[in-house]
């Protein structure tokens, strides 16, 4: 339990509306907005809009946790602060993903690393659905707001080991290596972001916007999921809620119904279409919950003579985007390789195998750096992404198939990733996948990963950035949502958060989804309440 | 850009369909339950039954890594299998369906065989004799197998090596004390 100061808890002492949804709920709430989910869009939204003197609810499926609960334990943060127990995975499990659930959302458990969004990846926005607005310089104060906002600077402090790999082995192989913002105030440089901070350094919803919101009077709602809007002649009518346990089994008799002028979904992709889809809205061009992104991940364990710790220090610091730029943005997949930090939990899945192998390999783990591609998809034929189904129980899952075309860039990443672990010093490389040997030679590892059956199962493959399924397009047959966010049937329906994405981003998205969201949310709040306000 | 191949044999459509008819065979009839009377899991926690594969898999997979001392070792198995219990419990109640199906198909005989393929029950089959059957499943399995291979090693794994009691056999020396 960390004992630094804890600002949240201190705001409830003071009165902060939240409730827990889990031990009681009233029977109604009225409302200016009500927003679904606490995490990147949310939190932006919540703040605007109560600048803007608007009464908001905001609802959160998850628990809610501060700083004075994150004690750096995975066991307890996976528990508490992720999907599924910090077991979801796509609907074959060929590929799992870390995404959070609790007030703050992901942004409680990301890593930190701030990009805008490539310029590369708004043209092709512009181009194939009709957002003329997204253009660099358009977007260029919206995201210089939400970097102010949330303190995203390069990260000054000397990289941990795990990342000055990276840095070193690009700059032998003449590639740029660059180093990466980070939104944080103060931080202590203990690499626990993915566990929850335990200072506060990180600028997450949690300690930011929510605080904010809180403070000018929106009430939280947690364990509470948003079970379905009631939409009539194109309107919603009403949202109704239920609480829910810490593991999201619903609670007897514990009802909410919400009623707003506006409603702002922004549960993060794949939970936002699954409440659209549980409520029936409107799909005339059956595009919800299509082409849902997820950056799928490749990965590459090296082992170096001296001890890596990459348990240490911040986890991402240095970033490379050489392999972005091979070739055009819609043809083969490109990628974006960045460190991996690794905790015992997250080290185990990663290392693979069993017994003495297994065994061998937490041996070395100390001196092991992990290195990541994730890969950009979504601007290609072969890169449709995924769908969110629900199950029998009303939960979302996602089908991403993990083809040929994504499986091709793994095993050119995992070329790539060896080739600059060697120029780093690495005595050992080994592709994350099934069949990988340890090579000891760049030659030998060409000649290895040449071999490999690149199938699904067989392939290791995760993804922390889930995005699309509510696609914002300029025209009503590519997307769910307009430009601005709002739905295209529903009137007093928007989405805000990475679910409006075409595509995937090409770069970490938290900084994309902010800079998005401030744009539609400010515009939001001066229809809403005819007053101006700005984030920073 | 090249043109997509969805009606092609070896497109994904069509090798998602083979999989999902593979996994809802088995799966599906293991949650029936008419055919089986072991169960996974009962109330969201493993059953005698569950405990006895999660304990096999446990021996197979951490073999190494456990401590050499039989006393020591026996220990952490049933402190792992406690650890389990708490693992399973914050999962959803979806996933924690899932999981109980797959216990139940990797517990009784028949499916035993069929995806595990190990004649031994889990009680009297050495580790040895697990790892092996494990590392068919890991490497030459169709896709239930190595679906199955992959989700009781990483529940195991991952319940396992975040349980802090473990670090010190991970070589983790914790976090700072702040």
């Amino acid at each position: 339990m960390s004992k630094q100061p804890d600002p949240f808890r201190a705001g409830i002492e003071r009165g902060w509306k939240i409730t827990n949804g889990a031990e009681a709920l009233p029977h109604t709430v009225n409302c200016d907005v009500a927003i679904v989910g606490t995490g990147a869009g949310a939190g932006i939204t919540a703040e605007l809009l109560t600048k803007a003197g608007l009464n908001v609810v905001l609802l959160e499926e998850g628990p809610l946790k501060t700083s004075t609960d994150f004690n750096q334990k995975e066991s307890q943060a996976y528990a508490d602060l992720y999907q599924e127990g910090g077991t979801r995975a796509t609907l074959d499990k060929s590929l799992t993903i870390l995404q959070g659930r609790c007030v703050g959302g992901t942004t409680v458990v990301n890593w930190t690393s701030s990009f805008r969004t490539p310029d590369a990846t708004l043209k092709f926005w512009q181009e194939q659905y009709g957002l003329s607005d997204f253009t660099t310089a358009a977007l260029a104060p919206w995201f210089e707001q939400a970097e102010r906002r949330l303190n995203m600077v390069p990260w000054e402090v000397a990289p941990n080991l795990n990342n000055e790999i990276l840095r070193t082995g690009a700059h032998k192989l003449g590639i740029a290596a660059h180093v990466i913002p980070r939104n944080v105030n103060a931080c202590w440089n203990l690499g626990s972001c993915g566990l929850g901070c335990p200072t506060n350094a990180k600028q997450s919803m949690l300690v930011t916007t929510i605080p904010t919101a809180l403070e000018a009077g929106a009430q939280l709602f947690y364990l509470t999921r948003a079970e379905k809007f009631e939409i009539e002649n194109g309107e919603v009518k009403s949202l109704e809620c239920v609480g829910v346990t810490a593991n999201g089994t619903p609670v007897p008799h514990k009802t909410l119904r919400i009623q707003a002028r506006h409603y702002v979904v922004a549960g993060g992709a794949i939970n936002s279409p699954a409440l659209l889809k549980r409520s029936k809205a409107p799909d005339p061009h059956d595009l919800l919950g299509k082409r849902t992104f997820l950056h799928p991940v490749a990965f590459s364990a090296a082992v170096f003579e001296q001890d890596v710790e990459p348990w240490a220090g911040a986890p991402q610091s240095i970033y490379v985007d050489h392999f972005l730029n091979v070739d055009p943005i819609d043809g083969p997949a490109g990628f974006k390789i960045e460190a991996t930090p690794l905790h015992p939990g997250l080290a185990s899945k990663l290392m693979g195998n069993m017994g003495p192998t297994l065994a061998a390999r937490f041996k070395d783990y100390p001196k092991t750096q992990m290195m990541l591609s994730l890969v950009r998809d979504g601007f290609h034929p072969e890169s449709a992404g995924g769908t969110v189904y629900l199950k029998p129980d009303g939960t979302p899952t996602l089908h991403y198939p993990l083809n040929d075309f994504v499986l091709d860039a793994f095993r050119r990443a995992m070329v790539a990733m060896a080739e600059i672990q060697f120029a780093a010093g690495a005595k050992m490389v080994r592709p994350v996948h099934e069949q990988a040997q340890e090579y000891s030679s760049l030659t030998e590892a060409k000649a290895g990963i040449a071999k490999l059956e690149m199938t699904p199962q067989m392939t290791g493959a995760g993804s922390a950035h889930v995005m699309g399924g509510c696609t914002m397009a300029g025209s009503e047959d590519k997307g769910v949502v307009r430009p601005d966010g709002l739905h295209w049937q529903v009137k007093n329906l928007s989405v805000h958060d990475g679910s409006v994405f075409p595509t995937s981003i090409g770069a970490n998205p938290q900084l994309s989804i902010y800079g998005t969201v401030n744009r539609m949310a400010t515009q939001l709040a001066k229809r809403l309440s005819g007053k101006d306000v700005s984030l920073a | 850009m090249t043109t997509p191949t969805a009606s092609s044999p070896a497109s994904p459509k069509r090798r998602w369909l083979l999989k999902t008819a593979l996994v809802v065979s088995a799966f599906g009839a293991a949650v029936g339950g008419g055919i089986f009377w072991k169960r996974g899991l009962s109330e969201g926690r493993l059953t005698a039954s569950g405990q006895a594969v999660m304990r096999g898999v446990c021996l197979a997979v951490l073999s190494d890594i456990l401590p050499a001392d039989p006393a020591q070792r026996e220990a952490r198995v049933q402190a792992h299998l406690v650890r389990l219990d708490e693992f399973v419990a914050a999962m959803p109640t979806s996933s924690q369906q899932e999981l109980a199906a797959l216990l139940g198909v990797l517990a009784n005989a028949p499916t035993r065989l069929m995806v595990v393929g190990m004649l031994s029950s889990w009680e009297t089959a050495s580790p040895q004799e697990i790892h092996k059957a494990l590392e068919n499943m890991r490497l030459h399995g169709n896709t239930v197998d190595m679906l199955s291979y992959h989700a009781v090693r990483d529940v195991t794994a991952l319940a396992f090596f975040t349980n802090p009691d473990n670090w010190s056999l991970a070589g983790y020396p914790g976090p700072f004390d702040i």
